[in-house]
């Protein structure tokens, strides 16, 4: 029957569009976080934006005819497994460059650009510079976390995921999520008192 | 013991630092710079081109038959080789050895054996020889 097997085309390209769509509009909602996520693991933006980009495409392979509430947290697991198998990648490397004997090193071999280096004479309002100072020490000590603490709290903090949608993401327990959660906010209070008075 | 820890002030405070950090991350995410933003811009249109190329359910269910007629003549081959190329002495031992080397090939746990880096391969071996005397036994060698 030619007029059902068309109207079937028709019904499965207007489901792919607006699947697309849904898909499109989630990932353009997700994309900054993640990649401030992945950036605070691998402290590398390009590393940070392949994980990202991998992401995305596990996601749309794999999991694009899933239900859409139901992107989330695959999504957040699946950068969090690229972002492990990225710091594994870097560990390994970083043991056999240990062991060359002729190995150089890249940061003074690198040509500095100028500009890149030249101090700013765009002078800050005391306001902006306070907020800069409070948002650098703050991304640096979320740095500084553990791992898992790391994860649990941008998730919950930055992603505003729940406890259960943070414990599927993270393959873990719920009691688990809150553990993480509440040390990595003790420890951040107790390194960064001095910005928050 | 560690003393309790406070309860009322405590979260309080915690709930005043979450709002804070809560902010200030928000504003992290919105000072994100452009060549950032376009390049997360280009892997999320790639991304989307690769679900529209991704096969429908329906296509998926059709080729199913067909992958299922494959995987059986593949086992079957499996099984039965062993009996067209050893001919007639020995065939009933030969299937079960055929067989136990299915059981062996599908077995994930002897998967995760071979993974293990610090007895690689020796589960094979051990295998290779329970096989070869087992055999070697059922024909009164």
């Amino acid at each position: 029957m030619p007029s059902a097997s068309h109207g079937d085309v028709e019904l499965s390209d207007s489901t792919t569009n607006s699947q697309s769509r849904a898909l499109n509009q989630f990932l353009a909602g997700v994309e900054l976080k993640a990649f401030k996520i992945a950036q605070a693991a691998l402290r590398h933006e390009d590393d940070a934006l392949d994980a990202v980009q991998d992401a995305m495409l596990q996601l749309a392979r794999a999991y694009s005819d899933r239900p859409a509430e139901e992107w989330k947290p695959l999504f957040y697991r699946i950068l969090e497994n690229r972002i492990r198998d990225m710091q594994r990648r870097r560990t390994v490397r970083g043991r056999v460059i240990s062991w060359l004997p002729f190995r150089g090193n890249d940061e003074d071999d690198e040509e500095q650009d100028p500009i890149a280096q030249a101090p700013s004479f765009d002078p800050q309002p005391p306001r902006k510079l306070e907020i800069s100072e409070t948002m650098d020490a703050l991304e640096k000590a979320i740095e500084a976390l553990p791992r898992r603490q790391q994860q649990v709290f941008m998730l919950r903090t930055l992603e505003g995921m729940d406890v259960a949608e943070t414990a599927t993401a993270m393959g873990c327990s719920e009691g688990s999520v809150k553990t993480h959660y509440f040390r990595a906010l003790q420890s951040l209070r107790a390194q960064l008192g001095d910005f928050w008075t | 013991m560690s003393p309790p820890a406070p309860v009322g002030p405590m979260n309080d405070t915690n709930s005043e630092f979450e709002k804070r950090t809560r902010e200030l991350l928000a504003d992290s995410v919105q000072r994100v710079d452009g060549r950032i933003r376009s390049r997360l811009n280009q892997a999320r249109h790639a991304a989307i081109e690769e679900a529209t190329k991704r096969p429908s359910v329906w296509r998926r269910f059709s080729l199913m038959p067909a992958a299922g007629a494959v995987a059986a003549a593949v086992l079957v081959a499996f099984v039965l080789w062993p009996h067209s190329h050893r001919g007639d002495s020995g065939t009933e031992g030969s299937g079960r050895a055929g067989m136990e080397d299915l059981d062996l090939l599908a077995d994930s746990d002897a998967l995760d054996l071979v993974s293990d880096e610090t007895d690689p391969g020796q589960f094979y071996e051990w295998a290779v020889d329970q096989s070869d005397s087992n055999e070697a036994s059922s024909t009164g060698a």
